[in-house]
């Protein structure tokens, strides 16, 4: 490992650290709810891996369907954006609280 | 208002259990992966699987395989430059007659193949030793309309440049167009990822190149 990646672990404990004391000691938070709620990431990401999946897919089809259609060349890597990842982990989001809503 | 899983007390429908542990459980796996990828030599060891090794030697011409794009100024992008710089090097040890730039007409002309013939030029190759072709926008057009370029001039073996990931297809495509290949790749092999973008930015490519493998399996390209 390096020393970026060293930085980059240890300034995440940390403030993760900071976050679940601030938690606990001042907003009276239990640690059953943490557990939770980082099931609940995990079931974010999950969603989240799903629609990534999707979004390329179908992107990919898109691409490939306008080259038959068209006759013209279309790159494939009009998918080759990570704004994808970014759209996909908002879509998981929205998705994951959805049945939270009132 | 319908009872839901987030207002209803436990227990859930076991489906509803069933699919939230589906959802952790592959969100975990996600995780673990993205975790793998940014902080271990994964994506190096991956890159390194789908490298080419060097094959340098003698042949009938060099083709310099199109890569990025050209920028409005006429200058080439940064993956283009490398390819051209070694291109030229390799002519410059005398290790082929000619040279031959592939690169289709992007959005501002001139076209990267004559953009790259320019710059060859001007690094003191005979204008006489260059061919360009513009009119491939895939690498199994590269290696078509270039066998129709090169094939009737006698060119049987080529020294291929491109990046280290893209010569596992592009290699195969133009041997299957009767090419004998020296891959040369442009970037002396996949360069060790050490930051955690890096290495994203590194496995990135090389699941690309993957699929792109598999698509011309499929295709029957190669």
């Amino acid at each position: 490992m390096s020393l970026r990646d060293l930085l980059l672990l240890a300034v995440v404990a940390a403030t993760s650290a900071a976050a679940v004391a601030l938690g606990v000691r001042r907003l009276h938070r239990s640690r059953a709810g943490l557990r939770a709620a980082l099931g609940a990431t995990l079931a974010c990401i999950g969603v989240t891996a799903i629609f990534a999946a999707a979004n390329l897919a179908l992107g990919t089809l898109l691409v490939l369907g306008a080259r038959l259609v068209t006759g013209r060349f279309v790159s494939i890597y009009l998918v080759d954006d990570p704004t994808w990842l970014a759209i996909s982990l908002l879509q998981g989001i929205a998705w994951s609280l959805w049945p939270r809503a009132r | 208002m319908a009872p839901t899983p987030a207002t209803t007390a436990w227990p859930w429908p076991s489906s509803v259990v069933r699919g939230r542990t589906l959802l952790q459980t592959l969100g975990a796996a996600v995780l673990v992966l993205l975790a793998a990828i940014a902080f271990t030599p994964l994506a190096n060891v991956v890159a390194g699987w789908i490298s080419v090794t060097p094959q340098v030697g003698p042949a009938d011409a060099i083709v310099v395989l199109g890569g990025g794009s050209e920028w409005p100024g006429g200058e080439m992008s940064s993956t283009a430059l490398h390819r051209t710089a070694r291109g030229i090097t390799l002519h410059r040890y005398g290790l082929a007659p000619l040279l031959a730039f592939s690169g289709a007409p992007g959005r501002f002309p001139p076209s990267l193949s004559e953009i790259e013939a320019a710059f060859a030029q001007q690094c003191g190759v005979p204008p006489a030793a260059i061919v360009t072709d513009d009119r491939s926008f895939t690498t199994r057009e590269e290696a078509l309309h270039l066998a129709e370029r090169l094939q009737p001039l006698g060119v049987r073996s080529i020294l291929l440049v491109s990046d280290s990931h893209h010569l596992v297809r592009a290699r195969r495509v133009f041997e299957r167009h009767g090419f004998r290949v020296l891959p040369v790749p442009a970037n002396d092999g996949p360069e060790p990822a050490r930051a955690p973008a890096a290495r994203f930015a590194l496995m990135n490519r090389a699941v690309q190149e993957i699929f792109a493998v598999a698509y011309y399996r499929l295709a029957g390209w190669i």
